[in-house]
């Protein structure tokens, strides 16, 4: 007789944050992100924290694509005072500038989030928390259907345009509230779908079932979310005393 | 046999349709970046996501799942950036929805334009800053977007625009329940799906 091998979840390599780490770091920063607006140094911290995150997942494409824009922002609101621009152009750049220096931050970390963890993981991780089902469940829904939505959107407006409905044509004109009706119908169609199969789907995994679920990876803090917990203590404290 | 508690299959479905309200919201609400169409979200928002919406209603046969449709947005809108007002609101006014679509127990067609309408009004939290604590707020952003666009947003959203926005949404709001359900008649129930 062969002995069983017991599983032994795998050892985590290079930089791993605990899904509830980034859980609190995203809260802490979406908060952060309100009062640090007049303090540049303090707000640029803030942008580079979700680009090194992207480098270590190795996502290099959108780690660089925004620090891109936002090295060219950085002079922008450096120099941007000094000239000059029409109205139109200088409310864009007004409304670029805000967009990486407020969003973006949060905006990129979700995506990291989004990107790093797996949805087993952000499960477990939830429960050890003891957040209810009722709310873990509907929030992994979401992060798995925003892309689903974007990939289903794009083959519609594709056949949309085989049959030349679009802005400005002949069959528009005749009937405006097509452009709504048709996009939206055949998009809730899809959804309404993939929503049933979805749910069948996890509960043939057992999702639902009232034995508590076990989870492979093992969940534990390491010296990555120490790292993280003093980084963001240091700039919370930063803040207060910035704003006092 | 139904019973009272929320089934996983429920909560799948509340997930799925928070995701369409966020993104079709999302996707309308890009135009409040030019200042003069800022009040036209308050009348396309509701008018479009009537359709997900009752749809969504015919989904929903237990209390609760308008709520935890309410908390994840208004979580969303928090770490979107946009204060805490918006979570109070959609949380308050979800709940309240919730308790009156209950009371026509989702499937009288009155009760779900009043609970529509009541839900659609929580995005009155979205602005309400702008309103409520003015000088501050308008101070960040002046900072972030410069002194046009601050001229620009008061001029056309001065605070008495939240009453004309009010309205603006519930009309707007009961209309889109008319459209939800002539497009659910129309086309859902054929293909057997509401």
């Amino acid at each position: 007789m062969e002995e069983n091998i017991i599983y032994e979840p795998p050892k985590h390599r290079g930089l791993y944050l605990d899904p509830r780490t980034k859980v609190l770091v995203m809260l802490v920063l979406a908060t952060l992100i309100f009062f640090v607006h007049k303090n540049l140094i303090l707000n640029s911290i803030l942008v580079f924290i979700p680009i090194f995150l992207l480098i270590s997942d190795k996502r290099y494409r959108p780690a660089f694509i925004y620090g891109g824009l936002f090295v060219i922002t950085i002079f922008v609101k450096i120099y941007g005072g000094k000239f000059e621009f029409p109205y139109l152009i200088s409310m864009i750049l007004g409304l670029i500038v805000e967009l990486i220096f407020r969003f973006f931050p949060v905006f990129m970390f979700g995506y990291y989030i989004i990107k790093s963890t797996k949805p087993n993981e952000f499960i477990s991780a939830m429960n050890l928390w003891h957040v209810p089902e009722a709310f873990i469940i509907p929030v992994s829904v979401v992060f798995r259907f925003v892309p689903t939505l974007a990939e289903e959107n794009k083959s519609i407006s594709n056949a949309m345009r085989m049959r030349e409905i679009r802005f400005g044509t002949k069959k528009f004109l005749k009937n405006p509230s097509m452009i709504l009706e048709y996009r939206l119908v055949p998009l809730m169609m899809s959804v309404a779908k993939i929503g049933e199969e979805l749910s069948a789907a996890a509960l043939s995994r057992g999702l639902g079932g009232l034995k508590k679920r076990t989870c492979m990876v093992e969940l534990r803090f390491g010296i990555w979310d120490v790292c993280m917990a003093i980084l963001i203590f240091a700039l919370v404290i930063w803040t207060i005393i910035g704003r006092i | 046999m139904k019973s009272d508690s929320l089934k996983t299959k429920d909560l799948i479905h509340v997930g799925v349709y928070t995701a369409i309200y966020i993104v079709v919201f999302f996707t309308v609400g890009m135009i409040n970046a030019i200042p003069f169409l800022y009040p036209l979200l308050f009348i396309l928002v509701p008018l479009i996501t009537g359709i997900p919406f009752m749809l969504f209603l015919t989904k929903v046969e237990k209390f609760g799942m308008v709520s935890i449709m309410a908390v994840i947005i208004g979580i969303f809108w928090y770490i979107m950036g946009y204060t805490w007002i918006p979570t109070v609101s959609f949380i308050v006014l979800g709940l309240i929805s919730d308790f009156v679509m209950k009371a026509g127990k989702y499937k009288k067609f009155s009760m779900n334009i009043l609970g529509f309408v009541i839900f659609s009004c929580s995005m009155l939290g979205l602005p309400a800053p702008m309103w409520l604590m003015t000088e501050t707020y308008m101070a960040g952003v002046r900072e972030a977007m410069g002194e046009k666009y601050v001229m620009e947003v008061t001029k056309f959203m001065p605070p008495w625009m939240g009453f004309v926005a009010l309205v603006c949404i519930i009309i707007s709001s009961i209309l889109g329940a008319f459209i939800g359900r002539r497009m659910l008649k129309k086309h859902f129930e054929r293909a057997g799906i509401a």
